[in-house]
Parts: structure tokens; C-alpha cells; sequence
């Protein structure tokens, strides 16, 4: 597997459900696996290993654009409970599964998370926006309008 | 008392919740209190709702043990319909409920509770997480992520998806299982039984080590309850409940799940919003109970399966009457997630389980509707009445977290009291009581909204507020 693209999010909650658009848009190509989870659990670090790029995608309220973020491994981790961060897993991957990748997250802009299905206009101009960055940053031919 | 110790947020456990701690005019603990700080209100959103979609709207209850409250909501719907669920539907159900025993406990063990056991309590807090673990022992650390993924690889399969699967229905499963997915679940066993034997060896070892933390951290008696088959051995999905004492009698056998309101009464303190679930006979809150883990184990004469009936004989030498150290609660928790793995690998070799009958359809037939089963950290109770439409009109949630609530208030404070000393407090002091209440892993949020990274701050105050000492990690 050549990247790991991880879709972040609960589709029942508005906005944070848009990396799952994301991951609509960006659509299947060889080579990049796509995943879809609510949230970051430590079983996913095996399939991190075997990724050479990693990008989880996730809603970010305090975004004002779609952005790219290299994840950075802290040295002293945070105790953890049953989710984890992105910084987190990559580290677990590491250490478990001798991940040595680039690991990036995609901020998508976010503004309501209420029970619904729905997302907003700004959610849906940055799931679009994100898919760019995304099919940039892993050299995918996605045409987005 | 004078002066308080405050543990808030507590850190490894599922939810929101704080710990009180009271020292006397002496400097000693006086009292300690475990409150949960959050609100859900669940029962109230499901007013109103069509019966048919009650299993899955009750996914949505709990990211970790979602499969429970899907089953437990089912049978409340079976029984509404009035139908008798297809066999195969039923063996569905059981796998993947055994499935979610496997995947909750093996992220409870390995990754909340194994930093406490193998680096010990008075480890430095940078080490004692996964992290920490890792380097002690890295293969140690992937057979528990491992173990994890089969138990969500086996819920994801069957019940297409890892997380809040909707699968199951009033009536039975939307879809029969193919022999592929028997295949790809059967593959998984082998390597899961390996590591079951590695992780209760490794655990069986560590025991010695924590003699003071088994007597003092949560060893009290008290009941317990689980539900059991008609041969007294440990069942998940269908079954009577039994409830035993310390010296390990039983005091009620044959108990009807459906009618568990008449025999469990649960009371509320102003200062916690988790309910107090008591055995009524004995009043509250002398009808303390503990059920999970520990509980089935006590309560069961066999778990019925072999590998796990061997550690199960081993486990009841460990006291004289039924065990009551809630530090014992892991090595429990280990036995059952063996015995998962044995009942998985039983219910792949059943040529039953690829039935395409998988479903009875039915309008409402009854008015009122009790659906129970064991989840992973106890008995769950669903309860609901619907009117002529099949819309509910009322529900009652038994959570089994909160069934313990007595029992884990009483763990803190024993804790407490013999660990803490509140003029001189260190860390590890407060990790202990923090991981009394680990012991029971509760799942307070019931939801995938988790609490994600928190600090821990301890503050000792007088009473006029004035900050005698503070701890602060994270």
C-alpha cells in the first residue's frame, strides 16, 4: 500500500462527518486505501505500517481553509483513554509496525456538528478544497470543480 | 473534615468523572466519592421513535460496546413482535456480542490497565501508558492490538460495521453470513488463542507482585450477578440471572431477566448523575452488587467451553468463598476473552450460521417489551413500551456500568484510606484509586465522543478554599 488516506468522523453529526465526503470525491485508485472510521483507535496503527503516506482527514471547527499539517511525533505522549490522536497512532505505528512514512492531516473547515446528515456550505467548499490538497500532496488525477 | 482531594478528569476510563477524596481534622482519609459528571438522557431521546428503528438508533448509544445495547434492544423488539427469532439470527447475535467482549477487554487489559500491571503503579505517569508497555515488551503490545482486531474484524464482518453495526433487527439480522466470512473469521482463531494463553500466563505471573493493591484496592464483599444457562454456566445472550454472595452461596437462581424490575431497585444521589441500581430484597444500600467480569465468573459454575473452564477452576482457588478483590477483575476479564475466542471458534464450525433464514417479520404485538444479554462490563437491560403504532412511548436503560456504582464508590474509598496520605501525596497514591476504578473499566459516555487526552490535576484544599497541595500530570 502506498498511502493511507483515513476519513475521520461521524456522519450523524453535521460537519464532522465531512473527511467521509472527502473520501467520497476523492474516490478509489490504485495503491491508496481509503479508510473510514468515527474515530482514531489503536488497531489501526497495523495498517499504518504497511502505508508508506499516511493523511487522516478530519472536520476542524477553528479552520478558516482546507489545510495540509505534517504530523509530528511528540516524545512524551499523553496518557490515553479509548480514542486516540493522529500524532498518537503514528507514533504507535512506529514503535509497533516500524512505520517510518510521512504522516499528514487534513484540516477541513467546520462550523456545526448538530444531529443531522447534512453539511454545511462552508464544510462542502472545504471537503472540495481538501480533496485538492489530498490528490495533490498523493499525485491522484481527482478533477474537482 | 476539613480539606478535600479532588481527581479530575480521571484519565484511562471511557467518559467524564471526577473523585472526591475526604480528609478529618486529623490529616486521614475520612471519605471518597466517584461522581460522573456527564449526562446523556438517552431514554428520553427514544420517545417517540418507531419500534423498527430502536436497534439501530441504540448503536448509537455506546462506540465500545454498541453491539450489546444493539442485541439487548433487539430481544426487547423480539419480544414485541412476539416472534421466535430464526437460529441462526440468534448464533449472529452471540458471535459478534462475543466479538465485542473480545475487542472491549482487549483494549481495557492492554491498553488502559497493562501500564498500571507491567511498569507498576509507582511508575513514572510519562511511562505508564502503551508507549510504556511497548518498550518493555513491543510483541506483547501487538497481540493486544491484535486481539482487538479480530473481536472489530468479526463486528465489521457480520455486522458491516466495526462501529454502531445496525445488523440486527426486531425479528432477527438483516443478512445471512457467507462461508466466505466464516472462513476469513476462522483463520483469526488460532493466532487468537495463542496470544489468549501468552496474556493470561503473563498476567498470572504479575499477580505476586501486587499483593498490597489485590487486599486493599476494592476487596470488600458483596453480591454478584450474571446471567447463566440452564446448566449454571456463563451465557451471554440467553439465559437466567443468578445472584451469589461473598461466601460464594447463591442467593437467587432462576431469575427472570424480564423481570428484572421487580428484583433491582436503582436509586439517585444528588451528587453523581450515574444511577445506583441495588438488589431490592436487601435494600439500598445494603443491596450492593457488583456484575461484569468478576460477577459472571462467581456467579458461574463452568463457562462451558474447555480452555476456558480450566481457567475458570483455577481462578474460584483463589479465595474460599466467591473472589471478591476487584483487582481481580483483569484476570477475569482475560478468562473471558479466552472463552470469546472458544465460543467464535464453535459458532464458524456450525454449518447453522450460514442459514439464509435469518429474519420473522411481525407488526407489534405487545404493548410492553424486555430485551437483556451480558455486555462486556455487566448485565444490560432494554425496556420498552410502545403504543398501537409501535412508536415508544417510554424506555428504561439498565447501563451495566452503573450497576457497579456502588461497589466502585466503595472501592475508592477502601483505596483511598489505605493508600492516600494526604500530607505527603504522590502520584502514585492517586493512581491507585484511579485504578480501582479502572478494575471495573467502566464506560461512562456510552458514545464515541470520547474524552481524548486528559491532565489529571489533584489539589488539596481547606475548606475556605486555601490550596494546601497540588499534583499535576499531563
Amino acid at each position: 500500500m502506498a498511502a493511507l488516506v483515513v476519513a475521520v468522523g461521524n456522519t450523524l453529526r453535521g460537519d464532522d462527518g465531512v473527511a467521509h465526503r472527502v473520501a467520497d470525491l476523492l474516490g478509489a485508485h490504485p495503491g491508496v486505501e481509503l479508510l473510514r472510521v468515527h474515530q482514531l483507535t489503536p488497531e489501526l496503527a497495523e495498517e499504518i505500517g504497511r502505508a508508506g503516506v499516511v493523511v487522516f482527514v478530519d472536520a476542524d471547527m477553528e479552520a478558516s481553509a482546507a489545510r495540509l499539517e505534517r504530523v509530528t511525533v511528540h516524545p512524551q505522549p499523553a496518557p490515553i483513554t479509548h480514542t486516540m490522536t493522529p500524532n498518537e497512532l503514528v507514533m504507535l505505528a512506529g514503535r509497533l509496525y516500524g512505520f517510518q512514512g510521512k504522516a499528514y492531516l487534513c484540516h477541513v473547515p467546520a462550523e456545526d456538528f448538530t444531529p443531522g446528515t447534512a453539511l454545511t456550505p462552508v464544510a462542502e467548499a472545504g471537503a472540495r478544497a481538501a480533496v485538492r490538497k489530498v490528490a495533490e500532496l498523493l499525485n491522484l488525477p481527482v478533477e474537482i470543480l | 473534615m476539613s480539606e478535600r482531594i479532588l481527581i479530575h478528569p480521571m484519565t484511562r476510563i471511557e467518559g467524564h468523572a471526577k473523585i472526591s477524596i475526604w480528609v478529618n481534622d486529623s490529616g486521614e482519609v475520612e471519605s471518597a466519592q466517584f461522581h460522573v459528571t456527564e449526562f446523556r438522557g438517552f431514554e428520553k431521546i427514544c420517545e417517540g421513535r418507531p419500534l423498527h428503528e430502536m436497534p439501530g438508533l441504540m448503536a448509537r448509544v455506546c462506540g465500545i460496546c454498541p453491539v450489546s445495547h444493539v442485541v439487548a434492544s433487539s430481544k426487547a423488539g423480539d419480544a414485541l413482535l412476539g416472534v421466535e427469532v430464526p437460529p441462526a439470527a440468534v448464533k449472529q447475535r452471540r458471535m459478534v456480542n462475543h466479538a465485542q467482549v473480545l475487542q472491549s477487554h482487549a483494549l481495557s487489559f492492554f491498553h488502559l490497565s497493562s501500564p498500571d500491571l507491567l511498569l507498576g503503579m509507582d511508575a513514572g505517569v510519562e511511562k505508564r501508558n502503551i508507549f510504556g508497555v511497548i518498550e518493555q515488551d513491543a510483541g506483547f503490545a501487538r497481540r493486544g492490538i491484535r486481539l482487538r482486531q479480530f473481536g472489530q474484524r468479526v463486528i465489521e464482518l457480520v455486522g458491516g460495521k466495526r462501529i454502531h453495526p445496525g445488523w440486527s433487527v426486531p425479528g432477527g439480522v438483516q443478512t445471512a453470513v457467507t462461508a466466505a466470512v466464516r472462513d476469513e473469521i476462522a483463520a483469526w482463531v488460532p493466532e487468537a488463542l495463542e496470544s489468549m494463553g501468552i496474556a493470561l500466563d503473563r498476567m498470572k505471573s504479575l499477580i505476586d507482585s501486587f499483593r498490597e493493591e489485590i487486599e486493599h484496592i476494592g476487596n470488600f464483599p458483596s453480591l454478584f450477578l450474571g446471567t447463566v444457562n440452564d446448566d449454571g454456566a456463563l451465557e451471554y445472550y440467553d439465559g437466567r440471572i443468578r445472584i451469589s454472595d461473598s461466601e460464594g452461596n447463591t442467593v437467587a437462581d432462576g431469575l427472570d431477566p424480564l423481570r428484572y424490575h421487580t428484583y433491582l431497585g436503582e436509586a439517585s444521589e444528588e451528587w453523581s448523575f450515574m444511577k445506583f441500581p441495588y438488589y431490592k430484597p436487601l435494600g439500598y444500600p445494603g443491596g450492593r452488587y457488583r456484575v461484569g467480569p468478576l460477577a459472571r465468573l462467581n456467579v458461574a459454575s463452568s463457562t462451558g467451553t474447555p480452555r476456558a473452564d480450566r481457567e475458570l477452576r483455577e481462578f474460584k482457588h483463589r479465595a474460599q468463598g466467591a473472589v471478591c478483590q476487584s483487582f481481580h477483575y483483569h484476570l477475569a476479564r482475560l478468562i473471558e476473552m479466552l472463552h470469546a475466542v472458544e465460543r467464535i471458534e464453535e459458532l464458524v464450525a456450525d454449518p447453522e450460521l450460514l442459514s439464509e433464514d435469518v429474519r420473522t417479520k411481525a407488526i407489534p404485538n405487545r404493548r410492553e417489551g424486555i430485551g437483556s444479554c451480558e455486555a462486556p462490563r455487566g448485565t444490560l437491560f432494554h425496556h420498552y413500551f410502545v403504543d398501537a403504532d409501535g412508536l415508544v412511548r417510554k424506555a428504561n436503560l439498565l447501563i451495566a456500568t452503573s450497576q457497579n456504582n456502588l461497589a466502585m464508590n466503595q472501592a475508592v474509598e477502601q483505596t483511598a484510606k489505605h493508600f492516600v496520605l494526604p500530607r505527603q501525596l504522590r502520584e502514585g497514591m492517586l493512581n491507585r484509586v484511579e485504578a480501582a476504578i479502572r478494575c471495573y473499566d467502566p464506560c461512562l459516555s456510552c458514545s464515541t465522543h470520547a474524552i481524548g487526552q486528559m491532565p489529571l490535576i489533584v489539589e488539596v484544599r481547606k475548606c475556605s478554599g486555601e490550596l494546601l497541595d497540588r499534583v499535576e500530570r499531563g
